[in-house]
């Protein structure tokens, strides 16, 4: 016969211990997993901010040809197309440039580069360029992580 | 035999062990991933901090090159005229050796501007091999009118003032540095050289004498008047490995002839290629099209309104 007054704790109560134990370790790493992430994050950010001002940067350096960059989308990946003026060589630099063309490469069968900004469906680089009461205007609207991390910017050309 | 034996048995006491070295290793391997997923981001982040803060002061300087103020050539203490004013405005030189990095095949940028009536700045851009290793530093000198004081009235030259940035540590761990001048098409503009200037330079004749507006000058002076516009490539290392087998790397950078196309042997270290676009504010200027009737001279020529 047992007694009523035995010391100890019975397993159920040290399985709902160690439960709340593991809930608590599960939630402590996401946490981490979470501050790793947003530093990736950021980092991602900051690339799209520089990369932006230099589409940007370019289009002041030609505010007379600002229509010649307008509507431009720059996709994942880069052929070259052949470039007679200036807006057409930015234009080319510009989708080299956001496609990682070049830069760092890694030599056939050794591994990936993990481009930053990634590069997804959803993603989207566009410049933009409005005319009105004599200004102009350019913007670029860029949204990154499948769209759910978006920048704009824009500028008075002249 | 006793019925109310206190203790734990055998199997309790195994069962206990188990789940504690279990849990233990949970979190040892947990700590270890997150730790080294740290140390890989950290490294990341440290490698982007220090290469964007050195390309926004190279951008801001490029910006500034070529300024002289309206005021300048009647009261700047090196002396300058119209024409010796205009003789180092903007100048990179390429694969220089000694000057060119870890690989032989990085730029020297140089660049100047008025910063008062008085006072022209020159600035210096390069790779530095650090002592006692084989790794290369991005390098910041800046030297405030760097032929002297020669005006009647200016101060003498005072080390503290003239000299106040002496081969600064920029970025740390720099495998390539190029910048690639364009003219007013976003043609590759070689030479653009006045000091330094490379074996590149030295092929597209350079030292050729040319007629300008202000006088004669050599071919890579001359040609400064029409950088129009600068991209910049920094590649940059971890400091620390991240990866965790070897992956061997090739840097492209800048245009084909011009550029940089390095083969790096394999290691575990994160690299990244941090680019700028500058538009040079006071050297080439854009082209204003003839029906612009609108604004004044000035107000076109303009670019920060």
């Amino acid at each position: 016969m047992v007694k009523k007054n035995q010391k100890g704790i019975s397993v159920i109560e040290a399985l709902v211990c160690m439960v709340i134990i593991g809930i608590g370790f599960v939630a402590m790493m996401q946490l981490s997993a979470y501050s790793i992430g947003a530093m990736d994050r950021s980092i991602e950010k900051n690339k799209m901010n520089f990369l932006s001002e230099m589409v940007l940067e370019d289009m002041i350096g030609d505010p007379y040809n600002a229509s010649s960059y307008a509507n431009i989308s720059m996709g994942c990946t880069y052929s070259s197309s052949q470039a007679t003026s200036l807006p057409t060589r930015k234009i080319n630099k510009w989708k080299k440039v956001f496609s990682e063309d070049d830069f760092i490469k890694f030599n056939s069968g050794s591994g990936f580069k993990d481009k930053k900004p990634e590069c997804a469906s959803g993603d989207q680089k566009k410049t933009f360029v409005l005319s009105s009461s004599g200004r102009t205007q350019a913007k670029i609207n860029m949204s990154t992580g499948k769209g759910k991390r978006k920048k704009f910017l824009g500028v008075i050309l002249k | 035999m006793k019925k109310n034996t206190k203790g734990f048995t055998l199997a309790e006491v195994l069962v206990a062990v188990v789940i504690g070295v279990i849990s233990v290793a949970a979190a040892f391997s947990a700590y270890n991933y997150y730790t080294k997923s740290y140390e890989a981001v950290s490294q990341k982040a440290n490698v982007n901090s220090a290469a964007r803060d050195a390309l926004i002061l190279i951008t801001k300087d490029l910006r500034n090159a070529g300024f002289i103020g309206t005021s300048f050539l009647n009261a700047n203490c090196e002396n300058l005229d119209s024409r010796t004013a205009r003789l180092n405005l903007a100048s990179v030189s390429s694969k220089r050796p000694g000057l060119s990095g870890r690989y032989g095949q990085s730029d020297f940028l140089a660049v100047w501007y008025a910063v008062s009536p008085q006072d022209r700045k020159r600035v210096f851009y390069w790779l530095v091999k650090k002592q006692n290793s084989n790794e290369y530093f991005l390098a910041r000198d800046v030297v405030i009118n760097p032929n002297g004081h020669s005006r009647a009235g200016c101060p003498g030259w005072n080390n503290n003032y003239n000299h106040p940035v002496n081969t600064e540590l920029l970025v740390s761990h720099v495998e390539d540095f190029q910048v690639i001048f364009k003219d007013k098409d976003g043609k590759v503009l070689v030479p653009a050289c006045s000091t330094s200037c490379g074996p590149e330079e030295v092929k597209q004749g350079w030292q050729q004498i040319v007629a300008t507006s202000y006088g004669n000058m050599n071919k890579g002076q001359a040609n400064q008047q029409n950088i129009h516009s600068a991209d910049i490539y920094l590649t940059v290392r971890s400091p620390k490995e991240v990866y965790n087998s070897n992956r061997s790397f090739r840097i492209v950078n800048g245009e084909a002839g011009y550029g940089s196309n390095i083969s790096v042997s394999a290691d575990k270290y994160y690299r990244e290629t941090f680019f700028a676009s500058v538009h040079t504010r006071n050297l080439s200027i854009p082209q204003v099209p003839t029906t612009n009737t609108a604004g004044s001279i000035g107000e076109g020529q303009g670019y920060n309104k």
